[in-house]
């Protein structure tokens, strides 16, 4: 294992690397440990790449909901409330296999920040594949600086978000192995969104939403105040809700 | 090319000061012009200022605090992995700025190497122009960025910039 040491920790989980940034707090690594075994275990429970996790063994028919663990549970209950709540843009069964991957990444590193703060770190940012939840702000900073992604063009940005106590999620013409789907010619095509909001899986749900159907079709986004978004045009027009805490580039 | 010059700049004679297990080599080259200015690596975090002469405060993490160097200097980030391999970066000091970013190791299979062409100099310009890795992560990046930026962001909190 490479990487383990402050101020990193980087570990490959969910199929995806997931990076700890806990700014040299040495007395970090229980904290750490619980964390990332948490992730596994939610991997574990979780994938539709494995055939003895409980979603698969839920998807086969083989386990009811009702006996699985308790998180199955919370997880598919917030998938069917997001898909109800983006008029189906959002889809945990897409062409009818369960897969709570779009949204239980984001709950997942939500739970693994609740693991660091409950071991009293106070500052940190875990990003997920650059989807990012961030608590607290650096030394000497009001908040995290984070980067926009260009859709159109790696290491590049068109902007800036401040987080603090919230978190980012994007997708984006980018992204590999997404979970993206459902894109047809008639919608306003967006070459990136991203969505900031106090909670990583439903900004993660939202942005893919978005993405998948269009700014034109995504009205019920009205009906989460909490979360502002910022989308990238493919000629790199920035359109974005007026709460979005946006610096352009 | 800044990289090439600062490294003909550089008289490598290769001194290896000291192995620092947590985040990698630390690795000492003499400079052309050896002035006995010492440099704490573990001074407070400014933005593009050269540190100032001191010496380590008392009871500072022994495994953080760096000899005291003069001249030029590089510092190896950590090894991150991406989802296609591992993405390490090496930083070069000039008396306390950073005036270049070395790529040692990324992932080597056709698409990555096809991505990082384009974006790696832009990375390496991004980052000495604004002597940090400028955003504390990057939202809807590619892994490569992510691990680059990952890697050059522990050498620039080894070598206290």
């Amino acid at each position: 294992m490479i990487g383990i040491s402050p101020p990193t920790h980087v570990e490959h989980v969910m199929g995806t690397a997931v990076l700890f940034d806990v700014r040299g707090d040495r007395s970090a690594q229980d904290a750490l440990d619980e964390a990332v075994a948490m992730l596994h275990w939610v991997d574990a429970t979780f994938s539709v790449h494995r055939h003895d996790s409980e979603i698969s063994q839920i998807s086969m028919g083989e386990l009811a909901v009702v006996d699985a663990d308790p998180r199955v549970w919370e997880v598919l209950a917030a998938c069917d409330a997001l898909q109800r709540g983006t008029s189906g843009a959002f889809d945990h069964r897409p062409n009818g296999v369960l897969d709570p991957s779009g949204y239980v990444k984001g709950w997942a590193v939500e739970a693994a920040a609740d693991v660091l703060t409950r071991h009293g770190l106070t500052s940190f940012l875990i990003s997920a594949g650059g989807d990012i939840v961030a608590r607290g702000a650096p030394a000497g900073a009001d908040g995290w600086r984070i980067g926009i992604q260009d859709p159109t063009k790696p290491g590049s940005t068109v902007g800036t978000v401040e987080l603090h106590d919230n978190a980012v999620a994007s997708s984006g013409l980018y992204e590999r192995g997404s979970h993206i789907w459902g894109i047809t010619g008639e919608n306003e095509a967006l070459a990136g969104v991203s969505i900031v909001g106090p909670d990583l899986g439903v900004a993660d749900a939202l942005a893919t939403a978005v993405f998948a159907s269009g700014l034109r079709h995504a009205s019920w986004l009205a009906d989460f105040p909490d979360y502002a978004f910022i989308a990238v045009t493919p000629d790199l027009r920035i359109l974005r809700s007026r709460a979005a805490p946006f610096v352009g580039a | 090319m800044q990289r090439t010059l600062s490294l003909i700049g550089l008289l490598v004679v290769g001194v290896l000061l000291l192995f620092n297990p947590d985040t990698g080599l630390v690795t000492a080259v003499a400079s052309d012009v050896a002035v006995a200015q010492p440099v704490m690596a573990e001074a407070p975090a400014t933005t593009g200022e050269p540190p100032l002469p001191e010496v380590p405060a008392a009871g500072s993490p022994p495994s953080t605090t760096l000899p005291t160097i003069s001249g030029t200097y590089s510092v190896l980030g950590a090894s991150i992995p991406s989802e296609f391999g591992l993405f390490q970066v090496e930083i070069v000091i000039e008396s306390g700025v950073m005036v270049d970013v070395i790529t040692v190791s990324e992932p080597a299979d056709r698409r990555s190497k096809r991505i990082n062409r384009d974006a790696i100099p832009v990375y390496e310009e991004s980052a000495i122009s604004t002597q940090s890795a400028e955003f504390d992560a990057i939202s809807g990046a590619t892994v490569t960025w992510g691990a680059y930026a990952a890697s050059l962001e522990s050498a620039l909190v080894e070598a206290g910039l």
